[in-house]
Formats: structure tokens, C-alpha cells, sequence
């Protein structure tokens, strides 16, 4: 051992010792410890730090998913309670903002027809099966006030009149039907006559407009709206004349009317209850 | 086998071996500054260094040990030099020990593991904690420095056997002589 501490070998390291103490005095005074021989290997490795770095990674994602499986499905858990509170939560804020739009249809129509007492919205719950005519059913009954004959409308017109009203819900029978007669004027030619419905043009959306005088101006594109009565209220928005033709009798004429609103769309409607005129009999 | 063959042959596997023992020092490198663990880092660069001065001549090792002690400065931040110095000392001395003194076995590789752990701990816990004065330094070297020697020593009980194996495979070149018997013994 002696003879080593004695060889040229021996000395060849303690000169390598003080070229490395004079390195460590040469970055100290440099201000830090990042000489350059100090990012030597840093340097010099720093690609294959990269892949060991992106192997190390997903080693340890792999690992963690193992170690924490059980955390990580109550976690799962907890979260899919969460993302269904969530769900429940935008049904709730959706159901919300159908209410708020309703109300806010509402408070149009009521400004728009002072006199008038109406229901709260009506949601239509039920469409009659086989029905040309497009009859349905709200949740709407006696219990709100509803009575038989009382009109429906939205704010884009009338819609129809109630029957078959139960406690809780009520058939509305839309101006398709012919059980419907609806008196009506026309804005710009003034002529009067009586809506209702026709199987045949029925089934291609379209109502008529019956009894109006031969020398009447009404014209296509007329718009048509009620013309008061003790069933209906005057003033509400029937549609549009799409076509007048002579009766064969040769002493009237009768319009193809076009419905502002069409029954098969509509998801709320509004009850009038109550409006100025309305009567304890009506024209049915 | 011809004299100059097995030289040669011996030259090539020495060769191979030490580029072996570089490229392990610089996966264990690259493996100290990528891994991400809860556990702590053991001083893979002093196991492996200490192992090879188990097999290796003083002044091999001592240059290869001062090489993996500059790595492991730039592993872990420190004044370069230090750990060269401090490693080169530790291989140094195992080399000479194993050299004259010691038998090559495992528990003697692990204590001289533990112990340069220790020297190198020793050193960076007192020039980077202990004479700054910081609060529960004491505390630092227990559970920071404490556990990194035990995983150090952990470490060297697997690398031992990979450098012995790598030595035996790419060593000297030992030639085994059959003694056979003669019948040709004349007695008298």
C-alpha cells in the first residue's frame, strides 16, 4: 500500500485534486456553482435526460394509477354524483328559463290586452290521437278556472277554445276543427264572416272563412282577426287569406285562411278566463 | 492460447468493461435527475463507483470514482469538485483496502458503501446545513440524509453483483490446465 502513496500514479491524483480545488475556487468566485464544467454532464446528457424524463413519467402515471385505484374510483364515484347534481341542476335552470319566458309571454299579453284575466301558462301535456283537427290537452282545469269555450291563445294569436274540461286539464279544440266558428273581419278590406274548420283544408293547414259578401274587397295576403263576440275577444290574430273564391250559390264568397298559429307547434298556451263582453252563452 | 491473443483479447474486454461501467454512470445520472419517487433518491453514482473499486486498481477506481462524484455535483446541485474529491478518496481507499486488507464480499462492499454514504452525506450536510446555523438542521440530517445511506447501501447490494459478473465476464482471461495422468511413471 505504501509503494502506491510513493508511485507517480499517486501523485498524477493529487494533481487532479488540486486542478479540481482550483475548479471549485474558479466557480466560486464565477458567483454560483453553474461553471461550465458544472453543466458539463448536464450538457452532455440532456437528451437522454429528455427520454428518461418522458419514460419516468409515464412509468409513475402507470404506477399511480395502480397505487391509487381505489382512490381514484371514489373519486370517480363522487364525481359522476356530482356531474348528476350538475345534470339535474341545468334540467332545473332549463325548466327555469321556459317558466321565465312563459311569464314574460304572459306579462306581454296582459299589457297588450288590459281587461283580460288569464290563466298561468299552459303546457300542452297530450295530443289527441287520430284527430285531423289537432286537438290537445293542457294541464290546465276548473281547478285554475278554466271553464268550456274559454279561447286560447299565445301571443302570436288565437289558438282555440276550451272543452272537456276536468279538474286539472282541459282539451283545447283548435280553429281547424269545424266544431269551431269564430267571427272574424279582415283589417284592410273590413269584410266580415265566419271562421271555421274544413276537413279538406284541414288536413293541408289551412281554415275557411265563410259567408263574406260577393262585393266585399278581400284579397289574398288580407289579415284576419277576431271580431269580438261573447266567446272571443276582439282584436286577436287569426292568420292571413291565402286564396277567395265564389261560393257555388254565387251569393258569397269564402276565403282559404292561413293560421298566424299552427296547433301541432305550439308547447304553451294561455287561457283567457275572463275578458270585457264575454257572455254566459256563446255562438256554440 | 497464444500469449499475444490472450493479451489482445484481454485489452478488447477491458475496454468493453469500462465503457460498460461509463454508460451504467451515466443511466444512474440520467436516473437521478428524471426519477420522480416518494421515496429517497439513493446515491446510485457512489454504489456503482464504490462496487467497481471493489474489482478495479487504486488508481482506476480513484479516477472513476472522482469522475462519478463530478457527476453526482451536477446531479445534485453542488459545488462542482466536491463530491469529485470526496469520491475519489472513498474509491481510493476501498480499492487499497480491497487491494491488501479486505476480502472481496458482499457485507464488507455494503459497510465500505455505508460508510462513503455516510462521508459523502457527512460533508454536504455540514457545508450546506449545519454551519448555516438553520433551524433543526439536526432534524435535516435524520430525515433527509439518514434514509438516502440506507438506500445507498440497498442500491450497492444489487449493483455488486452486476459489476462482479461484468468483471468475471470481461476480465483476465484465466487458463485452466487439465493435469492428466501418464502411464509412462517408471517405477523403481
Amino acid at each position: 500500500m505504501r509503494d502506491f502513496f510513493k508511485s507517480s500514479k499517486f501523485k498524477v491524483l493529487i494533481a487532479l485534486i488540486a486542478v479540481i480545488i482550483g475548479v471549485m475556487i474558479y466557480s466560486l468566485t464565477k458567483g454560483g456553482y453553474t461553471s461550465d464544467s458544472a453543466s458539463f454532464f448536464s450538457v452532455v446528457l440532456e437528451p437522454f435526460q429528455k427520454a428518461s424524463t418522458a419514460i419516468s413519467e409515464k412509468v409513475t402515471n402507470a404506477l399511480d394509477t395502480l397505487v391509487h385505484a381505489k382512490n381514484y374510483r371514489e373519486e370517480n364515484e363522487q364525481l359522476k354524483e356530482r356531474l348528476n347534481q350538475l345534470y339535474n341542476e341545468i334540467i332545473d335552470y332549463d325548466k327555469l328559463q321556459t317558466e321565465n319566458a312563459e311569464l314574460r309571454e304572459l306579462l306581454n299579453l296582459k299589457e297588450e290586452n288590459d281587461g283580460f284575466v288569464f290563466t298561468a301558462p299552459c303546457t300542452v301535456i297530450a295530443r289527441t290521437a287520430n284527430d285531423p283537427y289537432g286537438s290537445f290537452t293542457i294541464d290546465k282545469g276548473s281547478d285554475d278556472g278554466v271553464a268550456p269555450y274559454d279561447p286560447v291563445i299565445t301571443s302570436g294569436g288565437l289558438v282555440g277554445i276550451c272543452f272537456d274540461v276536468s279538474r286539472s286539464t282541459s282539451r283545447v279544440q283548435t280553429l281547424y276543427s269545424p266544431k269551431t266558428a269564430v267571427g272574424v273581419t279582415a283589417v284592410h278590406s273590413k269584410a266580415t264572416g265566419i271562421l271555421e274548420g274544413d276537413y279538406e283544408l284541414a288536413s293541408q293547414g289551412f281554415c275557411r272563412m265563410s259567408y263574406i259578401e260577393k262585393n266585399s274587397g278581400i284579397s289574398k295576403g288580407d289579415v284576419i282577426y277576431t271580431s269580438g263576440s261573447e266567446t272571443f275577444p276582439e282584436g286577436q290574430l287569426i292568420g292571413t287569406v291565402e286564396d277567395v273564391i265564389m261560393e257555388d250559390s254565387g251569393l258569397s264568397k269564402y276565403a282559404v285562411i292561413k293560421p298566424a298559429i299552427d296547433p301541432d307547434a305550439v308547447s304553451t298556451v294561455f287561457v283567457i278566463t275572463d275578458f270585457n263582453g264575454q257572455g254566459a252563452d256563446n255562438e256554440h | 492460447m497464444n500469449i499475444d491473443v490472450k493479451r489482445k483479447r484481454e485489452k478488447i474486454n477491458a475496454a468493453v468493461r469500462w465503457a460498460l461501467y461509463y454508460l451504467l454512470l451515466a443511466i444512474e445520472y440520467i436516473v437521478m435527475t428524471t426519477i420522480q419517487v416518494n421515496i429517497p433518491v439513493p446515491l446510485l453514482l457512489l454504489a456503482t463507483a464504490v462496487c467497481i473499486s471493489v474489482f478495479e486498481d487504486p488508481f482506476d477506481s480513484a479516477l472513476t470514482g472522482c469522475i462519478a462524484g463530478l457527476m453526482l455535483d451536477a446531479a445534485e446541485g453542488t459545488l462542482i469538485g466536491m463530491n469529485g474529491i470526496i469520491m475519489m478518496w472513498c474509491c481510493l481507499m476501498s480499492s487499497l483496502l480491497f487491494y491488501f486488507v479486505m476480502r472481496k464480499h458482499i457485507i464488507n462492499v455494503l459497510m465500505l458503501s455505508a460508510a462513503s454514504a455516510f462521508v459523502q452525506t457527512g460533508f454536504r450536510y455540514v457545508f450546506y446545513y449545519s454551519i448555516w446555523g438553520y433551524d433543526k438542521h439536526g432534524q435535516i440530517y435524520l430525515k433527509e440524509f439518514l434514509p438516502v445511506i440506507i438506500t445507498t447501501v440497498i442500491a450497492s447490494a444489487l449493483f455488486y453483483p452486476l459489476i462482479r459478473f461484468m468483471h468475471r465476464k470481461l476480465g483476465k482471461i484465466r487458463e485452466t490446465y487439465v493435469e492428466e495422468k501418464s502411464d509412462d511413471i517408471v517405477r523403481e
